[in-house]
């Protein structure tokens, strides 16, 4: 390798790389939720670590249109059978600029989704919030609207 | 006797008379005030409140123009006419945790000039009791109510916009909208006023 073309490949990964950090600095809502969730149902999150070789695989395989993509599970739940407090965790994580568009809330059991979306510029930002019996997930992500169809299907799939 | 000079009444009836129209009771509104709901939160065993205004409605259509597939062709179609959908559902552990009031207090305004209610609704398992109403006008339709009033159940769909009442059924499952059907033979008749 010549050393243009090193130069070429530590730019390249930079740029790759900058969007996810510059999200993760500033996922203050992602972190109150996936924390409340640690703490509540004591688990350990799941998440591809903050390392260069994740982040380059993660902005790989995201789909088309996303911009930017955190996902978090947290599996094995222990604890309470019934988790009132989320829905105003999760209310009280966001500001005013983000929407309520789904709240699906139980009080018998642990089922629960949250979805909420703000818009961010010329992107649709999304948090969703779920958990039932067994596990819990937080996705955050920034995405193109005019791509969110794929973007839908492949958080379907 | 006249309290107030001229010149001030004139302008004030026509206040009243554009406050009285803006009025939600009274105006040909197909967007239903739904906030009396929320106090069943703290009572329902579980709820789901789904909420699509205008905005996010653009949003979702603009998510589907640049899609290529049958399904998002025949959606993209379906909710063109849409602009937004609301959705408010409770289940109770317990009958009678809602009150007569709570339903008659929807019913009451889907009462108004511009509405009817379909009389040949087919509900699916697990629904016992839906009424469907729609707001037409200018020979269109301006908005949809599905209203679901069961013992333990109560379940209240808006849509806003123009939308095929027998094309409905594609919808359920889809934004929260519980699983009915329209017979073929759909008729109307007046929406009634304060019915239990």
């Amino acid at each position: 390798m010549t050393r243009a073309n090193g130069i070429l490949l530590v730019v390249a990964i930079a740029v790759l790389l900058v969007p996810i950090s510059v999200a993760r600095a500033a996922d203050a809502e992602f972190e109150a939720v996936a924390r409340h969730f640690e703490s509540t149902y004591n688990v350990r999150r799941n998440e591809p670590k903050a390392s260069w070789f994740a982040n380059v695989a993660m902005r790989l395989v995201q789909p088309k249109g996303v911009k930017t993509l955190r996902i978090a599970t947290f599996e094995n739940l222990n604890g309470p059978v019934t988790d009132p407090r989320l829905g105003e965790v999760v209310r009280n994580s966001l500001d005013k600029t983000w929407k309520a568009v789904v709240r699906e809330t139980s009080r018998v059991d642990r089922d629960q989704t949250f979805v909420y979306v703000r818009q961010a510029g010329d992107s649709l930002e999304v948090l969703i919030v779920s958990v039932d019996i067994e596990e819990a997930t937080v996705i955050k992500a920034r995405v193109d609207p005019k791509a969110a169809g794929s973007w839908l299907e492949y958080l379907d799939s | 006797m006249n309290f107030l000079p001229n010149a001030l009444t004139r302008p004030l009836l026509a206040f009243a008379a554009l406050a009285a129209l803006s009025s939600p009771a009274l105006a040909q509104n197909p967007k239903l005030q739904l906030d009396s709901l929320s106090r069943l939160e703290s009572k329902a065993s579980r709820t789901i409140d789904v909420t699509i205004d205008r905005e996010l409605m653009g949003l979702a259509s603009k998510a589907l123009s640049s899609e290529n597939g049958a399904n998002a062709g025949k959606v993209r179609d379906l909710i063109a006419g849409i602009q937004e959908i609301y959705v408010r559902g409770y289940e109770f552990d317990t009958e009678g945790a809602f009150d007569k009031a709570d339903v008659d207090a929807i019913r009451a305004q889907v009462s108004g000039p511009g509405w009817s209610r379909i009389s040949s609704v087919r509900t699916r398992k697990g629904i016992d009791n839906a009424e469907v109403y729609v707001m037409h006008g200018a020979g269109k339709v301006k908005g949809l109510v599905i209203l679901v009033s069961e013992p333990k159940e109560l379940t209240v769909v808006n849509i806003v916009g123009e939308i095929d009442p027998e094309r409905l059924s594609e919808l359920d499952g889809d934004f929260g909208i519980p699983r009915i059907e329209l017979k073929r033979d759909t008729g109307t008749k007046p929406a009634p006023e304060g019915r239990s």
